[in-house]
């Protein structure tokens, strides 16, 4: 009965040439999002790697170049030259903090295009450094990246919504169920059938296909990772077959279906988001930019006006930098002193942005429950490498290697300093303070992200399942006797 | 005489305010054709429904074959065929795939050599056999309506209004095909507004109500009167 | 005939319920946006004027110090907005709002507020364009799918027809009434256009009308589109998938696709590598040789063999000949990125001959000032400011910078030679050259829509004989 049934509903679609199209829709959309996302993918791995290979270049061109630069006596401005530390510290460091996208990134590009993915270390104030970013078109940021996600979370809905709204209604109203029932078939495997082979065919090729491109060209891509996607995909589209059933349940015309349905789908996909997302801003809104700019100036106003006061409590928090208390009146030393002292002031400023942030991403972890599309999308873009958590650790990170660099540079210019080596000696104008690049601090990227939290997939699971209950129940009131929905023609 | 296939014993059914059938009593014996006549509202519908079992009575017993519809539908169904005013099959599949899909529905096996055998028995022209359904007239669809019947070997079938929009031809060949079921043994029982065809086919004609049995006329009966009088008079009796 | 139709399919509306349901939720959605996005406009004027005013008051009162420490001082501008932001903030979360002028550098816009968000909010937040541009079609759909189709599956358009009701007062009446009833969603923004008219300081009456007229014109293809395909399929249920599938292709799909292959077809390399571009082009040996051609060309001129024998100080000279060696370099490199985003812009205008949502949105944004283009006129003119800020600083610093014993320092009356900057959008004419295509988009769309429904009048006399 099964096989009979799957077989000529599949034969009822494949003269509608529904399968042909659906299979070709959904291998078209699959190999677009794909392409389109792993290339986006591979251009920041590109410029990852490049950064590295620039950071090495310098680090072998130093090292090739110090002989020459050792039995040198040219007139060396320490602003331009490798060999001495400021020089390094503050104009020339070729020292690169990295984010690489995972194998599993053309998954979903979510912030990806917009969040910095490498930065340019200098010494200088880390306000000026996180907020470099790729300058694109702003248009294609706001349209976003066609991805995977995006065909799962937007278009898998509308493919499914668009070929199940009609199972069962069609049948009732065209009146072959009825002859159906008479036969001994039920309107319960009906419906269970229709909907099974329709979302399959939608569903199933699609998975396959993005699947099989994930694995085959995102060579690194793990077995957890690749059942995780298909485990989001496929519990959300449970979600929408489940909704679909229920809606069909209501044995109402096809039309009315379709409206119904498209309307959940606007509401689940398009509006709830969007209303989510503007009571998230409302509650806690993201501190202005532009008075952070007014803040920054002022502390580096107030910094520089204070800057012997400024580099008096610098040494006080760092005593070890003012042994024998020589480098008092030394140029970079200050400059490194203020700019800590700009850092800290505005510490208080990047809290505000941070808690913010904070506040908004712990509504949004409740409020995403309000619609299983938000669900997807979230644990999509985590399980893509390019969410917040990641990024979180990766800014982390590079706080840390900035950090780690100003200590390093602080360290290494107060030895100079106390060595005399930044005074011209004889036969040359300045002495080499940094001989191998390689002793700079370097970004380690391998930083530890935050395991992805599937509890979100648990609710979307329950949801389907409660529709479906519902749904059952009301189909098996169709196959009941004495219930009038069947009788209408 | 024989035990009836179909046996309606004092039926009743309410929807709301409106009772629709009120105490109906009815039956139709094997190889025996029952025309049932009556106005729009009389409740020949319901009753099909009761038959079917899409609807449950409020009172009164339905057996088919000795089975209560009530009690076990899927058995009851077993029993019975149904071809309704427009016969519902599905468009894109042909005559023979349609046929082959309701029937083993009903768990009937046979080779496609056997249903193509039917589907020339109920005259269906070769040519369409292979052909989609959304190509068919309406006695076409009602051919391959009687071969589900003929394959599932009814012990009962019910018609709903089976010659209107027919053509006089078709209408005949139709007439044809529902007397030979008769002699193989199925008891029939038509629901119509087609005096012509009842006085014709029927063995018995029962004319219904506001869902009571108002008169029945045996074969012999017929012969003799004017259906179309006996028929208003009654209904006129009922207004 | 409209009054007629409209009392009927009131009556229907009213029987149904959904439509009223879906109407009632529309709006209540526009006046949220409409509301938040006031809001937040007024909080981003406010924030651009209160900044400037403390930038430009930084500038004035940073004390005696060489003009040239003035220069890498620098200032901040901001980018302002228009009050038809409020309706469609367009691409202003995606792009920098403020820009440091300072000496040597050309710097890009700075802080994308995209870049403090969740990645949730991808998904959109409520705007007043997001609802006109993208809910309103569907309403119009939902309310209008059935207009024709069900009338004629009921039966009772052959009648009305048969009646003697005009084919073309039939479907204009029931197209009038979408439109109608589409056009109550836009009297909240006509509303606040012509509040923002009597209160702004700097009116735009031009941007204004266009837009409202640009929104009307969308609205009107929608519901030409709806009534249209109600008449020419044969039922409800068909008009409805196939509507409903043009929404999802037109508003959904194909603008992201389309950008995506515009950003494929015209790339653009990394922000990193154009930075090292800038660094390496600049600061080369031909500067060098340049700076020291100019040296000895100076020297010549004045007939002296010493830069200190020279009437001026040759230091501020110097700069001032850098500086436009760098601009010279900046123009070409940052004309080229900009050649290539204009490309990128220009393709994917040319998509909304496949999707009216294109045009509408390019000409919202564009009449919003909200758009690359304009985001460009700002940084186009801060530039210039920041070149006006550098000849004035190193001039100063030529002419007076050998009067002083030792270390030159200038004061306030030098900083207030240089004029605040106040950007503002030119008039919106001058505009009009980038959204050629876009225009010409929407007016193709309506001209292709008013033939179709000529074509769909056409089969309805047809049915009426048959």
């Amino acid at each position: 009965m099964k096989r009979l049934m799957l077989a000529t509903e599949f034969k009822n679609l494949w003269r509608e040439k529904l399968v042909l199209a659906l299979f070709v829709t959904t291998t078209m959309l699959a190999l677009v999002a794909f392409f389109n996302a792993h290339y986006f993918a591979k251009k920041q791995h590109d410029v990852v790697l490049a950064a590295q290979q620039m950071q090495q270049q310098a680090i072998q061109d130093a090292k090739a170049g110090l002989p020459e630069r050792l039995a040198s006596t040219a007139d060396y401005k320490w602003w331009e030259d490798p060999y001495d530390l400021r020089g390094q510290a503050f104009y020339l460091m070729q020292n690169y903090a990295t984010k690489a996208p995972l194998a599993t990134s053309p998954i979903a590009t979510g912030q990806a295009d917009v969040l910095p993915y490498y930065f340019k270390m200098l010494i200088k104030e880390k306000q000026h450094i996180v907020h470099q970013y790729d300058y694109v078109h702003p248009l294609s940021l706001l349209l976003g990246q066609f991805d995977l996600s995006f065909v799962i979370v937007y278009l898998l809905p509308l493919l499914i919504i668009g070929i199940c709204f009609n199972a069962l209604a069609s049948e009732r109203q065209g009146g072959q169920l009825r002859l159906l029932m008479l036969q001994g078939g039920s309107a319960t495997r009906l419906l269970t059938y229709q909907l099974l082979l329709r979302s399959a065919l939608l569903v199933l090729p699609f998975l396959s296909i993005s699947s099989l491109l994930l694995v085959t060209i995102r060579e690194q891509l793990g077995v957890i990772e690749l059942l995780s996607y298909n485990l989001i995909a496929l519990c959300y589209s449970g979600f929408w077959i489940a909704l679909t059933a229920w809606v069909n349940s209501r044995a109402k015309s096809a039309a009315n279906n379709a409206a119904t349905l498209v309307t959940c789908w606007l509401a689940l996909v398009i509006v709830v988001p969007a209303l989510v997302n503007t009571s998230i801003a409302l509650l806690d809104p993201t501190p202005s930019r532009i008075h952070y700019i007014d803040s920054l100036r002022a502390a580096s106003d107030d910094a520089q006006k204070a800057s012997e006061k400024t580099l008096a409590q610098y040494f006080q928090d760092h005593p070890e930098l003012a042994k024998n208390g020589s480098g008092s009146s030394d140029y970079a030393t200050k400059k490194i002193a203020t700019i800590n002292s700009v850092e800290r002031a505005m510490a208080a400023e990047d809290l505000r942005f941070l808690t913010a942030q904070q506040a908004q991403q712990h509504n949004a972890q409740k409020l995403q429950y309000l619609s299983p599309a938000l669900i997807a999308q979230t644990l999509l873009v985590d399980l893509a490498g390019n969410g917040l958590a990641r990024h979180h650790a990766f800014m982390e990170e590079v706080e840390a290697h900035h950090q780690a660099l100003q200590g390093f540079f602080a360290n290494e210019i107060a030895k100079a300093n106390q060595r005399g080596d930044f005074a011209p000696c004889e036969g040359c104008s300045a002495k080499p303070t940094l001989t191998d690049l390689a002793d700079i601090p370097q970004f380690s990227s391998d930083f530890v992200t935050p395991e992805n939290n599937y509890t979100p997939l648990i609710w979307l699971l329950l949801l389907a399942v409660g529709l479906l209950l519902i749904a059952k129940r009301r189909v098996n009131k169709i196959d009941s006797a004495n219930n009038k929905e069947v009788l209408v023609v | 005489m024989t035990t009836p296939v179909i046996q309606i014993n004092n039926l009743q059914k309410r929807f709301g305010e409106y009772q629709a059938l009120q105490g109906l009593n009815l039956s139709v014996h094997q190889g025996e054709i029952l025309a049932l006549l009556g106005p729009n509202g009389a409740g020949k519908t319901t009753t099909i429904n009761c038959l079917l079992g899409f609807l449950q009575p409020d009172a009164g017993e339905i057996t088919i074959a000795g089975i209560n519809p009530q009690h076990d539908v899927v058995t009851a169904r077993q029993q019975l065929a149904y071809i309704p005013e427009q016969v519902a099959l599905y468009p894109r599949l042909s005559g023979l795939e349609n046929l082959a899909y309701f029937s083993k529905m009903a768990s009937i096996e046979k080779t496609d050599e056997a249903f193509r055998t039917l589907l020339s028995e109920v005259k269906l022209p070769s040519h369409a056999v292979d052909k989609p359904v959304a190509t068919y007239s309406k006695g076409m669809r009602q051919k391959v309506g009687i071969a589900i019947a003929l394959a599932k070997q009814a012990k009962a079938l019910i018609l709903d209004e089976p010659t209107s929009g027919l053509d006089p031809s078709a209408s005949h060949e139709f007439s044809q095909l529902i007397q030979s079921l008769a002699k193989q043994g199925v008891a029939i029982l038509m629901a119509t507004h087609d005096l012509y065809r009842a006085q014709e086919d029927a063995h018995r004609v029962a004319i219904i109500n506001q869902g009571q049995l108002v008169d029945t006329l045996v074969y012999e009966q017929l012969q003799e009167v004017q259906l179309e009088s006996v028929y208003l008079k009654h209904i006129k009796v009922g207004v | 005939m409209f009054q007629t139709t409209l009392k009927k399919e009131w009556l229907d509306t009213q029987r149904q319920g959904q439509a009223l349901w879906l109407g009632g939720i529309a709006i209540l959605l526009l006046l949220l946006a409409c509301l938040t996005g006031f809001k937040s406009h007024q909080n981003y004027q406010q924030a651009v004027t209160e900044v400037s005013q403390s930038e430009q008051l930084r500038w004035l009162n940073q004390g005696e110090k060489g003009p040239h420490s003035a220069a890498h001082y620098g200032i901040y501008v901001v980018k302002p907005t228009t009050p038809l932001a409020a309706l469609d903030a367009g691409l202003q979360a995606y792009q920098g709002n403020v820009l440091r002028l300072e000496a040597h550098i050309r710097n890009d816009s700075m802080f994308r507020s995209a870049q403090d968000i969740l990645p949730m909010s991808r998904f959109g937040s409520l705007s007043p364009a997001f609802v006109l541009q993208v809910l309103l079609p569907l309403l119009i759909i939902l309310i209008g799918y059935p207009l024709l189709a069900r009338e004629r599956e009921q039966g009772t358009l052959k009648q009305l027809l048969a009646s003697g009701a005009s084919p073309a007062k039939l479907f204009i009446a029931k197209c009038a009434l979408l439109f109608a009833i589409s056009c109550l969603f836009l009297l909240p923004v006509a509303l606040f256009l012509l509040y923002s008219q009597v209160t702004s300081t700097e009116p735009h009456t031009l941007r204004s009308g266009l837009f409202l007229l640009f929104y009307l014109v969308y609205l009107l293809l929608w519901s030409l589109l709806t009534t249209t395909l109600s008449s020419l399929l044969p039922t409800a249920r068909r008009a409805l998938v196939a509507l409903l599938t043009i929404w999802a292709l037109t508003t959904l799909l194909l603008p992201k696709l389309a950008m995506n292959i515009a950003t494929t077809i015209h790339p653009q390399g990394s922000g990193q590598a154009f930075q090292a571009k800038l660094e390496s082009e600049v600061y080369t040996e031909a500067r060098v040789e340049a700076i020291a051609k100019f040296k000895q060309q100076t020297l010549t001129q004045y007939g002296v063999s010493n830069v200190e024998d020279l009437p001026f100080d040759y230091a501020g000279a110097q700069l001032q000949f850098g500086e436009q060696y760098a601009d010279k370099i900046f123009d070409r490199l940052f004309s080229a990125r900009l050649a290539q985003l204009e490309a990128q812009s220009q393709s994917y205008q040319l998509a909304g001959m496949l999707t009216p949502f294109i045009a509408i949105q390019t000409l919202s944004m564009a009449t919003a000032a909200s758009d690359f283009t304009h985001q460009q006129a700002f940084e186009n003119a801060a530039e210039q400011h920041r070149r006006l800020m550098q000849e004035v600083l190193n001039f100063n610093q030529r002419d007076h910078g050998h009067k002083a014993d030792g270390h030159y320092t200038a004061g306030e009356e030098l900083w207030q030679q240089i004029p605040k900057f106040a950007f503002q959008y030119p008039n919106f004419i001058r505009y009009l050259p980038h959204y050629v295509i876009s225009l010409f988009s929407l007016s193709f769309w309506l001209i292709a829509l008013v033939l179709l429904s000529f074509f769909a009048i056409k089969k309805l006399r047809l049915e009426e004989q048959r």
